[in-house]
């Protein structure tokens, strides 16, 4: 938690409410480009994982979090540390699986989610979709190869906002071929 | 004989070499892309022994030197691999090269939209911050 204090007073930061308003509209003009509630999910998803695979090296820069971590320290990392820095808020960790594969990241304040309000025709949208998107960019390239989804949203009349992730396998360095 | 630094290379993970530059480089460099390739061989070659010989695992290494120049080595989180030849007398770069990502590397490559993430760093931002980095180190005479 104090890292994740720390790493949030490096960065610069903007207006809340300017972030908010500009992922909503966002997400707005996206509903009307595919006019597709899956297909804008799956977008999102996409434009996450882009963002993550960058947003990772800005992340260990500035965190200070060094050396690799097994998956179950993944969770802390990102609830604590990860969320603090970026969204200026930490999530719960919660609902591990017996075998320490799957945990759940619950947000109980979500800056991208402010001002929203879902009319009845989107209610298959998962508004904050791009944040699944990061955490899986993100992680594939620490190594970790996940599927994350969100599971529950506040915004679809749900008493949590829950995103799960789930462990699928530890990708190993890449051995250098010798085809000359 | 005086400090200097020879050259620098980064790696990305499946061992393209992304960025090249030399200082004081005394012989000239033959085949690039076969010296990338050997390099990065040798990379792959010492940390996987260093990690299969540790007490620990996951263990790296920070630096070798031979009678003639030592290797500075720094890996990120992410797979992204720093070496800097210098003479053997400067002392170990291991922070710098740290610095360098920190500071250089994902604020002027990373940061950079243009920049596609694998390719060659053309980025002059980069470079330019880079060298005066180098340029201002004890070492570099």
């Amino acid at each position: 938690t104090k890292l994740g204090e720390q790493a949030y007073g490096k960065v610069e930061k903007i207006n809340a409410e300017l972030l908010t308003l500009t992922y909503g509209a966002m997400v707005n003009q996206l509903l009307q480009d595919y006019e597709d509630v899956d297909e804008v999910n799956k977008q999102l998803d996409k434009m996450g994982f882009n963002i993550g695979h960058r947003l990772i090296d800005e992340f260990l820069a500035k965190s200070g979090v060094r050396g690799r971590c097994e998956f179950q320290d993944t969770a802390e990392v990102i609830s604590k540390v990860a969320f603090k820095m970026f969204l200026g808020v930490s999530a719960q960790v919660a609902n591990w699986n017996s075998d320490k594969t799957e945990y759940s990241l619950i947000l109980e304040d979500n800056p991208l989610a402010d001002f929203v309000e879902l009319p009845e025709k989107y209610n298959r949208l998962y508004f904050s979709n791009i944040l699944a998107g990061v955490i899986r960019g993100a992680l594939e390239m620490v190594q970790y190869s996940i599927e994350c989804k969100f599971v529950r949203d506040v915004l679809r009349g749900d008493d949590k906002t829950e995103i799960r992730v789930i462990f699928k396998e530890k990708m190993e360095d890449v051995i250098p071929d010798d085809d000359d | 004989t005086k400090m200097t630094i020879y050259n620098f290379y980064i790696f990305d993970r499946v061992g393209n070499c992304l960025f090249y530059e030399e200082w004081h480089r005394e012989k000239q460099q033959r085949n690039a892309r076969a010296e990338y390739k050997l390099m990065f061989g040798l990379l792959y070659s010492l940390k996987s022994f260093c990690s299969k010989i540790s007490p620990k695992p996951c263990d790296t290494f920070n630096t070798f030197q031979t009678d003639l120049y030592k290797l500075n080595y720094f890996e990120s989180v992410t797979g992204t691999r720093f070496v800097m030849l210098t003479s053997t007398n400067v002392p170990d770069l291991n922070e710098t090269l740290r610095t360098i990502y920190n500071e250089v590397y994902v604020e002027y490559v990373v940061k950079n939209p243009q920049y596609q993430v694998g390719s060659s760093i053309e980025c002059d931002l980069f470079k330019k911050n880079l060298n005066e980095r180098i340029h201002r180190l004890p070492y570099f005479a």
